[in-house]
Formats: structure tokens, C-alpha cells, sequence
């Protein structure tokens, strides 16, 4: 099993990053090209979810009908309601097998990511290193500076950590759907399970936030950027297709300030 | 040894899946959590789990999805 997910998932992606860092001979710029390129990569797998995501937001009144005429054949319920995904040009999303193999891939970037951070001995990065051009020679030492920072030490000054959390907490609220208060009055009361699933999301656009505090003040600020850079991208990505969403107030109270002045 | 992997999809329920970010990444209806959770329940750990995990290995881009019961 262990050799497997050498072979197969950690060894390649270790190679791409030493491969950047030998190119840059700087450790942060590597780690943030690195981050982006497997950011891009992932975006076939994430984005029919996306879509769909914003899909069903918009097709949630039809879909509720439909849940109201079916609610006795669940066969029939799931039949119509991919059928309307479909009629409306959304694709099914990857499935849970996909989500999952691309879990364990960050598993392997994040371990590639502090390998070289930590200070591995260079001799089992070299043995993983398929081209000799960019093994390390004997007595290197990784240049770990980049900016203020030590790659393999937490930031002194909190400032990756700082915009780690920052970053997180408003990718976190982007991803709440955005209710106009006057459709929130309207709406008629949610069910049960709706309300639980609402306060669990609310509940970890906070979590996540202090799990990141807790996380800079023990990790090597170099995954630190990566989580960053990670983050950034997500935020990125879910602008492009949803928006602002619960952001979407805050945006607004900015523009208006702007006008009233 | 059943009360634990129920409390563990509980737990990836509450705080690890996607869908509670609003992300809903499963083609299949129950969810494949969901369909774990019953097969579990109804035929023990052992060939519960490996129903679940055969779910798993079924929810790809290459299945259609749909209404799947335990």
C-alpha cells in the first residue's frame, strides 16, 4: 500500500515541486506556482459541482414542485428531477469516487509541500527525484528565505496567518447562498432539516477560520502560503460562479457608503 | 464496532462533506453517507461497509445515478 501511493501519488507530485524549485532556486515562489498549477488542475473536477451549486439555487422553486408531486415515488422523484438538471444544461457533478481521489491527492501535495519545508535529509527527496539534472548535490542546503520569512519555521509576525484566516472566513461567507431580506420575509418557514443544515454551514464559517489560527502558530509558515495561496483560489472559483453570495450585503453597504459621500 | 462507524459517518456528516458548504457532489439519491448509514444499520459493519464502499466506488463520472436504495 505504501509503495503503491509512492508510485502513483506522492513521488510525481514531489517531482513537479522540486522540479519548479530547481528552476527558481527560491522555495516560496515554487511553492506558490505549485499551489496554483494543481488549483488549475482540479477545476475539471470542480466545476460541474459549481455549476450546479448555482443551478440548484435557481431552480429551487421548480425542484420543490417537484418534490410536492412525487413525495410517494422516490424513483420517479429522482428521474424527474435530473431530467429538469438536464433540460437546464447542468451536468451531473464528478461523483463521490472523484471527490475522493482528489482528496487524497491534496493529502499527497500538502505532504510534498512540508517535506520540503521540514528539512527531510535530501537524500530520500533524491531518490524520489526521476531525473538526475534536478537531483540535489551532496552537502545543498534548501533556501528556505522568502521575504521576511523562514519557510520551515511559523510566521513570527502572523501576518501569512492573518490573511489565512481573513481569506477562509470570507470564502467561507461567499459560499452562503445571498436571500434578499425581502424574499426572507416572504419565504415561508424552512423545514426542519433545511434550518439544521443551515446552522451547520454557519457554524463552520467560523470553525475553519480558528482551525487556521491554530494551524499558523504550529505549521512551517511555508505550508502556511500554500494554504493561502489554496484558499485564495477557492475564493476565486467561487466567485466566477456564484458570486458574492452572503457576501453580496457587505458589497452593497460598501457601494452605498460610496455613494452617499 | 457498529455504534463507532455510525457515530464516524455522523461525524463526516456534520462537519467534513461538502454538502454542508453547499457543494452536493453525489449522483446518487439516498447520498452515498446516507446509503452507508442505512447499510449499516440493516446488515451489520463488515458487509455494510463493503456495500458502501462498492457505492463509493459506483458514484464515478462514468455511472448515470439516480434513485438507489439499500
Amino acid at each position: 500500500m505504501g509503495t503503491l501511493w509512492n508510485l502513483i501519488i506522492y513521488n510525481p507530485i514531489l517531482n513537479i515541486l522540486v522540479s519548479l524549485y530547481q528552476l527558481t532556486s527560491n522555495l516560496g515562489i515554487s511553492i506558490i506556482v505549485f499551489t496554483v498549477l494543481v488549483r488549475v488542475a482540479m477545476i475539471p473536477v470542480m466545476a460541474p459541482a459549481m455549476k450546479m451549486r448555482k443551478k440548484q439555487q435557481e431552480l429551487k422553486p421548480k425542484l420543490d414542485k417537484i418534490k410536492e408531486k412525487y413525495k410517494d415515488d422516490k424513483m420517479k422523484l429522482a428521474e424527474k428531477q435530473m431530467d429538469l438538471m438536464k433540460q437546464n444544461g447542468v451536468n451531473p457533478s464528478a461523483g463521490c469516487l472523484t471527490s475522493i481521489i482528489m482528496i487524497v491527492v491534496m493529502i499527497a501535495v500538502y505532504r510534498a509541500v512540508s517535506s520540503l519545508t521540514n528539512g527531510i535529509a535530501l537524500e530520500e527527496i533524491n531518490n524520489r527525484i526521476y531525473l538526475d539534472t534536478f537531483k540535489f548535490t551532496d552537502n545543498y542546503s534548501i533556501n528556505k528565505n522568502f521575504l521576511y520569512l523562514d519557510l520551515s519555521k511559523p510566521d513570527p509576525y502572523y501576518v501569512v496567518t492573518g490573511i489565512a484566516v481573513i481569506v477562509q472566513f470570507l470564502t467561507g461567507m461567499m459560499m452562503l447562498p445571498y436571500v434578499e431580506e425581502e424574499e426572507k420575509k416572504a419565504e415561508k418557514t424552512p423545514s426542519e432539516m433545511d434550518d439544521m443544515a443551515a446552522s451547520i454551514q454557519k457554524q463552520n464559517i467560523f470553525m475553519t477560520p480558528i482551525m487556521f489560527l491554530i494551524f499558523g502558530m504550529t505549521l512551517p509558515s511555508g505550508v502556511m502560503i500554500y494554504i493561502v495561496v489554496s484558499t485564495l483560489a477557492q475564493l476565486a472559483q467561487s466567485y466566477h460562479y456564484t458570486g458574492w453570495g452572503g457576501l453580496t450585503p457587505w458589497i452593497k453597504r460598501l457601494k452605498f457608503g460610496n455613494v452617499k459621500s | 464496532m457498529k455504534k463507532l462507524a455510525l457515530t464516524l459517518i455522523k461525524f463526516y456528516q456534520r462537519h467534513l462533506s461538502l454538502i454542508n458548504i453547499g457543494i452536493d457532489i453525489c449522483k446518487y439519491e439516498p447520498s452515498c453517507s446516507v446509503y452507508t448509514y442505512q447499510a449499516i444499520e440493516k446488515y451489520g459493519v463488515t458487509k455494510g461497509c463493503i456495500k458502501g464502499l462498492w457505492r463509493i466506488i459506483r458514484c464515478n463520472p462514468f455511472s448515470k445515478g439516480g434513485y438507489d436504495p439499500v
